[in-house]
């Protein structure tokens, strides 16, 4: 469960010309839902998933992640969170299997319980193959499923994607759909953010849009449709249009 | 904390170690780099020394000063020990023992091997046999016949010269200082002095362009035709000859001195020219060793001695200070600069690697959203940094020492001798935590500033000059160990390492040294836990 209230971000730019980043941002994702973060380059997605993953601070506003502060609690919200993104990278002279012990131990996952979901994951990923092998040597599928692998290792309840698919080949991006689908199946919250409108129509139950650091739409799909046209993509560019004038 | 501080140590200790740079910056520079420089700067040193010395150096005088030249370097070589002793040799001890000091200068272990291995009686037989072979009577009287024999030996034994070691083997087989030196300086000017130098007729000289200005000489120099010292100083700058030798007349040499005038040579030689320099030096110290016993000869005239001339003798041999202490005075100016050099270079890499390298893999963000708080990846790394830049620091004294007592035999180092005291060696070891703790904490704050790999090098770059700067402290005059020094960071350090070798140990120095660099290292370490805790910094790309 994810609940997002007045969420503010400011921060210093170029000489220092303050920039708001997020401007009241409000927002909740149910378990077992996906929810989109749709909106144009700039436009405050990153911003807004980082400070749900805690790796901003809000400099306004309050935030909860599965009842947990996102500001005072922070450990615990890390706890309960994984976050992936397509530039998200990996340890290249270390090996996947490496790669998750080291992520395990720091998620303070017991040793056994760190080999168990290895050898699952493994299986789940097909990364038998590649598991002892350095990540430097593997294809981009191979590093994504890795990532994907580190990301769930500890169980999350909540899953955060920053574009998880952007700069992919068809059958990663597909493999990656497939994983958020998956995650719904199991009951976890997803986020996401994607610039691809046949993800969004696949995936989302709700979708919010950003544009200059405010919520321009939060709905449903088909409250969308009924309000932009059937088409995500025109209504996309209507919506944004619409908010520049 | 400690297990996630652990957990990110191990962690980047691994990666770091798999780190081709990393390992080359932290083991095989350290390990490779000071005995490889030794050897390589020996051997050049060595062979260029051995080349300098042997090498026949042609100097321009006229027939006259060529003359004079020669007695006087006659009558030295008739003056010294060895040669009065020769003569008026009580016991054929006392000959074998100058003959072999002699004779070793020139041998190879071989031909010493096969002598020692003697018995006493063939020894003393081939000692008087080669005396008589070595010193023929002729040329104590007949300077004609001495510079030819000269000539000859120092033909047949220019490429044996190798007159520190051989130093060294004399000192072990109990022969007197005196009769040592007396040895040395006979064939270090003897042969180099005149068997080793070629004189060139004055005619011989090249005329040089009209375009040619010859350099002045000093005022207090005595004048000189101004033909000739264009000619001359055309010939040094060509390399056609090495100097110039002008003497007094040779028959002014034998006469009593009238007043207070003295009689002047003049040697023309251009000092950044190797070859004329060393045309100087054995020219100027024939001339010094020849008016001396020329002097010694004139007392002795009168019935007086030495003592007339020098009544106050000034004995070299009272310095207090060992050969290991005068070696740890060399090796104390450039131990402090090596220690801190390379803990400058063995965290340099992993630094960058661990902090900006990070950042351009794109795996901070996922560090950072691990339930590890700031300060524990912050600690985490920079343990890493510390291990590395210490372990360079220890390889490198390590190195240093092995390579002293392994690599260092020849001409540059071998006199180097020196012993240092387990206690010494923990200090100075222990001296090397504190700067690789400021090194580690500064590249950690600086790394994960750096958007990138490349940015963050450029930042550390002109840091190498600026933090390893302080480490030349103990090779400038001047600067002492004191309690001013004491806190000022790596200055501190420098400064006690050469202390230490020394065998001062100043233990209240030496924890306000470590006191003041253990806060410098952790206002270092504060200030990359701080850097670590920006979003600005975390996120800047």
């Amino acid at each position: 469960m994810i609940e997002v209230k007045d969420l503010q971000k400011t921060y210093k730019g170029r000489k220092s010309k303050r920039v708001e980043a997020l401007r009241g941002v409000s927002f909740s994702c149910e378990p077992g839902k996906v929810f989109g973060l749709l909106g144009p380059n700039g436009a405050g997605k990153t911003t807004a998933l980082r400070i749900i993953s805690t790796a901003l601070r809000p400099t306004g506003g309050e935030g909860r992640v599965m009842g947990k502060d996102i500001v005072r609690e922070s450990a615990e919200v890390r706890r309960n969170v994984g976050f992936l993104s397509t530039n998200t990278g990996l340890y290249g002279r270390l090996t996947p299997r490496e790669v998750l012990w080291y992520f395990g131990r720091l998620f303070q996952m017991p040793p056994g319980e760190i080999e168990s979901r290895i050898q699952e994951l493994t299986t789940t990923f097909g990364m038998d193959e590649f598991l002892d092998r350095a990540c430097d040597k593997l294809s981009t599928g191979m590093r994504q499923k890795v990532n994907i692998a580190r990301t769930v290792l500890h169980s999350p309840p909540v899953i955060v994607f920053d574009e998880p698919t952007t700069g992919l080949d068809v059958i990663t991006a597909k493999s990656i759909v497939e994983f958020i689908e998956r995650c719904r199946e199991e009951g976890r919250t997803v986020i996401f953010s994607t610039h691809h409108m046949t993800e969004v129509d696949r995936l989302c139950d709700q979708i919010g849009i950003i544009d200059s650091g405010q919520l321009a739409f939060l709905g449903e799909i088909d409250e969308f449709r009924e309000k932009y046209g059937q088409h995500l993509d025109e209504g996309f560019i209507k919506l944004i249009e619409e908010q520049a004038a | 904390m400690i297990r996630g501080i652990w957990t990110i140590y191990r962690k980047e200790l691994v990666d770091t170690l798999r780190d081709r740079r990393t390992l080359i910056f932290m083991l095989l520079l350290p390990v490779l780099a000071l005995p490889a420089m030794m050897l390589g700067i020996n051997k050049i040193v060595e062979s260029a020394v051995r080349q300098q010395q042997s090498q026949v150096v042609k100097i321009a005088a006229d027939e006259e000063s060529q003359q004079a030249y020669l007695l006087l370097v006659h009558k030295w070589f008739t003056d010294t020990n060895m040669a009065r002793v020769r003569a008026s040799a009580q016991s054929v001890s006392d000959l074998q023992n100058i003959l072999n000091s002699v004779e070793s200068l020139f041998s190879s272990e071989e031909q010493g091997a096969v002598k020692s291995a003697r018995s006493e009686n063939e020894q003393s037989a081939a000692a008087r046999e080669a005396l008589e072979e070595d010193f023929p009577a002729a040329v104590l009287k007949d300077p004609a016949e001495f510079q030819q024999w000269v000539t000859q030996r120092a033909k047949e034994l220019r490429e044996d010269i190798d007159v520190d070691k051989t130093r060294e083997q004399l000192k072990k087989q109990n022969i007197s200082k005196a009769t040592i030196k007396e040895s040395l300086d006979f064939y270090r000017v003897a042969l180099k002095g005149l068997g080793l130098i070629e004189f060139v007729d004055l005619a011989t000289l090249k005329e040089p362009p009209d375009s040619f200005q010859p350099p002045k000489l000093p005022d207090d120099v005595q004048e000189m035709d101004e033909v000739l010292m264009r000619k001359v100083a055309w010939g040094i700058r060509n390399k056609d000859i090495a100097g110039y030798l002008q003497m007094p007349p040779r028959n002014e040499l034998g006469k009593e001195p009238l007043g207070a005038e003295q009689l002047t040579s003049l040697l023309i030689h251009d000092s950044t020219e190797d070859l004329s320099d060393e045309a100087y030096s054995r020219v100027s110290r024939a001339l010094r060793e020849g008016s001396k016993a020329l002097a010694l000869d004139r007392l002795r005239a009168k019935d007086l001695d030495i003592r007339y001339q020098n009544p106050v003798k000034v004995s070299s041999e009272a310095d207090l200070a060992t050969d290991s202490d005068i070696a740890m005075k060399i090796i104390g100016g450039i131990l402090p600069y090596l220690v801190i050099a390379f803990a400058f270079l063995g965290g340099m890499y992993p630094a960058i690697d661990i902090g900006a390298g990070e950042k351009e893999r794109n795996t901070l963000e996922t560090l950072i959203l691990a339930p590890a708080t700031r300060t524990e990846i912050a600690i985490g790394k920079f343990l890493v940094i510390f291990t590395s830049s210490v372990t360079a620091s220890m390889l490198g004294l390590a190195s240093m020492a092995a390579s002293f007592k392994y690599v260092a035999s020849s001409t540059l180092l071998s006199n180097l001798q020196f012993q240092v005291s387990p206690s010494v060696a923990v200090s100075i070891a222990l001296l090397v935590i504190p700067p690789a703790a400021m090194f580690a904490g500064l590249f950690l704050a600086i790394s994960i500033y750096a958007r990138s790999f490349k940015e963050a090098q450029s930042y550390m770059a002109p840091l190498q000059f600026v933090l390893i700067l302080p480490a030349l402290a103990p090779a400038l005059p001047g600067i002492e160990m004191s309690w001013k020094v004491a806190f000022i960071p790596l200055v501190n350090v420098a400064m006690l390492t050469k202390d230490f070798l020394k065998g001062n140990l100043h233990w209240g120095y030496y924890s306000v040294t470590i006191s003041t660099c253990l806060a410098a290292a952790a206002a270092c370490v504060l200030y990359a836990v701080w850097q670590f805790r920006r979003e600005e910094v975390l996120f800047r790309t």
